[in-house]
């Protein structure tokens, strides 16, 4: 599991080591200021890069 | 207190006087009144309660056949009506204390009735069952029996009659790791500028919030071929669909809700809603891809980049989740998508 | 800079042909008062009730809670109220044992309850305190943001028209909150000089455009910056949520500073924050705060306080950690909402926490006779823990289980309570 959040000590205080920064907490994945193409493509690079933490090793 | 307080013993074989370890395989029985340490617990009950009854079994059919000496035993106990159940003390006999720690929470959660069990703080019995069951600390010798049983009748009366609880060590029993608020003699802001500068002194200092001990978790190996990978889309924003028709929880959430998604590209802002008290969820109920982005995933899932969306999306709304409950919530949604298939999942927070 | 808050005492309160102080009781004129409020386009109407310490009587739907304040040389509220201005200097009556507490009808599903009798009395101030209600109706149609704007600005006029009255009453007792500028404040060697960082607003829920909360501003992109602790007593702050605007006001952290000033510490001033919403700009405004602290007002040991949710305990752990590398020793105060956690998240290396309470920390409450700011609270009486938004409402006069967190002024995040924690 790939966690896309804010608080990322948290996450990984109660095991998440695959956490990752986020659009902000009321935006995860997403960018209001953006427009809609922009923010899509914001999206998709926050997406690609989760699927690549996914395929990294972690260790604790 | 005008009643009597009805109170039902348990025992094991032993101190029911049935027998030692050679009869630690007999099942669950049933005896009128008081009956050995019983007795003692009577006297210390006085004209406030009675024994009405004393239920035993034997240790060993205890551990091997839980679950059907825990049902016999609360038949037992539902019969006499009583209002609270003692159960030991058990000492350091730790096949009696796990037997009395899971009677009373059966008995509390089953029959709605006040349990009180003793045991010491080492028996294995209080690891598992002290943060649900008031557990009297008995320590490890029998000398302390009668101290014991007037502990648990203090605790079990106060229950009874609904009177809040003192602290642990005032009342003797093992802390349940359960949080409480009393009053305090200085206002926090004194009491934080003296830590400060007792820290500035170095003069020793107490910390008065522990820092929370996490569940040690293995993180999972990496994902080997992405290409054709089921990936799930899981969040604690608070994702519901139009209406929130299971009545998804603001706050402290106690469950979690599966959103199909098979077929579809992306979140239409009309067909979902967001529901979190945490944060403002304004944004995202314009666009839910801000807190689920499922028009990406389809697109890469078309592209080839994933092998396949996983078809429903799990969602919860994450704030101020008791510990208990997320980690129950986290266990079922992961057990349902590794039996459905799924090999990696993107969790989006708020 | 000097600041001398002049308090007068109120015994009662009382509505009468007009409004004035005489012999410690106030007496309001209900219409002019009414008058006055019910201006506002977003009001169709105001009512105004009393609430007295003793009575069986419970207020509810509370949106925030003031004491009456009068700058005897203006501006009021500067940017809230009065146009632009500053606070913090000169001379300000102060109406004590009364407060103005404002009921909305758009906290109709909260929590946040007073009662005037009764156990919560053990746990808050409002119970022991004159209450004045204003409980403003929605026009027709009006927004629910700007109508709770509007009620929050209505609580401040009647916060400042109340304690004008005190305006030629001598004070029962005059504070003086005096603190050289920075470059000037210095005192013996021996005395550490204690900061105060505090975090004014998370905007996990962010402010409105036109919300005044900081002399005025809506703080949308605010930086860390260092203000004098008298601006925050004197009206230049007003919460937007997650605290009452009485705890700034009367803010525990300040007064408390300002009491040991020149005893056992050095207050060397105040820096305020803002939580952020995204990971990099929490740690930035750690780093800037922290540096703040250190560099400008040459802190050996800082105080941090918490506001908003448990997103809020990171920002909080950042900062003391920025401290302490930069030779700070820090101690914070975090709110604690969880039974068995208590807070969020500690860092193994954060040694130094108190705590103003616990709001999970379950309370009954007795039937009351009376009850102001409207009928009926969305309350699981068998399980305050639960928020299924299909709970129907309760009666609020009944008897009511909830948490301690509800009682208004029970536990405030900046640190006022009377509260300690244990594990149990």
């Amino acid at each position: 599991m790939v966690q896309i959040c804010t608080m990322i000590p948290v996450a990984q205080e109660v095991g998440s080591l695959r956490a990752m920064g986020s659009g902000g907490i009321v935006t995860p994945t997403g960018n209001p200021e953006l427009t809609p193409e922009k923010e899509k493509e914001f999206r998709r690079d926050l997406v690609l890069r989760a699927l690549q933490i996914l395929q990294k090793d972690v260790h604790e | 207190m005008a009643e009597k307080i009805r109170v039902v013993h348990y025992l094991n074989q032993f101190f029911a006087q049935i027998g030692g370890e050679e009869k630690a395989d007999i099942g669950p029985g049933f005896k009128e009144g008081p009956t050995g340490p019983g007795r003692a617990l009577q006297q210390t009950l006085a004209e406030h309660g009675e024994v009405i009854a004393t239920l035993f079994c034997g240790d060993n059919y205890f551990a091997e056949h839980a679950e059907e000496a825990t049902e016999e035993l609360l038949r037992q106990t539902a019969r006499c009506k009583p209002h609270l159940l003692i159960a030991g003390p058990a000492f350091e006999s730790g096949r009696y204390g796990v037997a009395c720690g899971a009677l009373c929470q059966a008995a509390q959660a089953r029959l709605g009735i006040h349990a009180v069990a003793g045991m010491d703080e080492e028996n294995a019995g209080a690891a598992v069952y002290c943060k649900n069951v008031y557990i009297i600390n008995s320590g490890d010798s029998v000398v302390r029996m009668l101290a014991t049983l007037q502990r648990m009748v203090a605790l079990g009366t106060k229950l009874v009659q609904g009177a809040r609880l003192g602290r642990p060590a005032e009342e003797g029993y093992i802390p349940r790791g359960i949080k409480r608020n009393a009053f305090a003699a200085k206002p926090p802001a004194e009491r934080a500028v003296d830590m400060l500068l007792a820290k500035i002194h170095g003069e020793p200092f107490q910390s008065e919030i522990a820092a929370p001990q996490f569940q040690h978790i293995k993180p999972a190996a990496a994902l080997r071929d992405l290409s054709s990978a089921v990936i799930a889309l899981v969040t604690d924003g608070g994702l519901v669909t139009e209406g929130n028709p299971e009545r998804m929880e603001p706050g402290r959430p106690t469950r979690f809700t599966t959103i199909p998604v098979e077929g579809i590209d992306r979140l239409d802002p009309k067909q979902f809603d967001v529901v979190h008290s945490g944060y403002d969820t304004a944004f995202a109920n314009q666009d839910p891809h801000r807190l689920v982005p499922l028009d990406v995933m389809r697109e890469l899932e078309q592209q080839g980049v994933i092998g396949k969306l996983h078809e429903s999306i799990h969602a919860t709304g994450g704030a101020h989740a008791a510990v208990e409950n997320a980690t129950r919530i986290g266990q079922s949604i992961a057990k349902q998508l590794k039996s459905a298939g799924v090999n990696g999942v993107i969790l989006t927070s708020t | 800079m000097r600041l001398e808050m002049g308090l007068v005492n109120i015994e009662n309160v009382r509505f009468g042909s007009r409004t004035v102080i005489d012999d410690h009781i106030l007496f309001i004129d209900r219409q002019e008062l009414i008058s006055l409020l019910v201006r506002e386009p977003l009001f169709d109407s105001v009512e105004i009730d009393l609430a007295h310490p003793g009575e069986s009587c419970r207020i509810i739907r509370v949106l925030d809670v003031l004491e009456p304040r009068y700058r005897l040389n203006g501006p009021n509220f500067p940017g809230a109220l009065d146009g632009v201005g500053l606070v913090g200097a000169g001379q300000t009556r102060a109406l004590k044992n009364l407060c103005v507490v404002e009921a909305s009808a758009e906290q109709a599903r909260g929590r946040n309850i007073i009662d005037m009798s009764g156990p919560a009395t053990n746990y808050s101030p409002f119970g022991a305190t004159h209450n004045v209600v204003l409980i403003p109706h929605p026009a027709k149609g009006a927004d629910m943001d700007e109508y709770r704007l509007a009620i929050k600005k209505a609580g401040l006029r009647a916060a400042v028209y109340l304690a004008a009255a005190a305006k030629e009453v001598i004070p029962d007792e005059t504070q003086i909150y005096e603190l050289s500028p920075t470059a000037f404040n210095h005192g013996p060697q021996d005395l550490p000089r204690i900061s105060y960082i505090f975090p004014i607003h998370s905007q996990q829920h962010p402010t409105h455009q036109k919300e005044t909360v900081f002399y005025g501003s809506n703080i949308q992109g605010f930086l860390p910056t260092i203000v004098h602790p008298n601006e925050i007593l004197d009206g230049a702050l007003m919460f937007s949520y997650s605290a009452f605007t009485y705890f700034a006001q009367n803010h525990p952290v300040i007064q408390e500073l300002y009491r040991r000033h020149q005893r056992d510490l050095w207050f060397a001033g105040v820096v305020v924050t803002v939580a952020p919403v995204t990971i990099v700009e929490k740690q930035r405004n750690a780093h800037l705060a922290a540096r703040l602290a250190s560099e400008v007002l040459g802190a050996d040991g800082v105080i941090a306080t918490k506001i908003g949710g448990g997103a809020v305990d990171t920002d909080l752990m950042m900062i003391y950690e920025r401290c302490e590398e930069m030779g700070l020793k820090a101690a914070l105060i975090v709110m604690e909402r969880y039974p068995d956690t208590g807070i969020t998240f500690v860092p193994d290396n954060v040694d130094a926490l108190v705590t103003p309470g616990l709001t999970r920390d379950a309370i009954t409450l007795p039937p009351v006779e009376r009850v102001i700011g409207g009928d009926t609270l969305f309350l699981d009486n068998a399980n305050p823990d639960n928020t299924n938004p299909g709970i129907p409402p309760l009666p609020a006069n009944q008897e009511l289980t909830l948490w301690v967190g509800d009682i208004v002024g029970a536990i405030s995040q900046v640190g006022a309570s009377r509260l300690i924690t244990y594990t149990g």
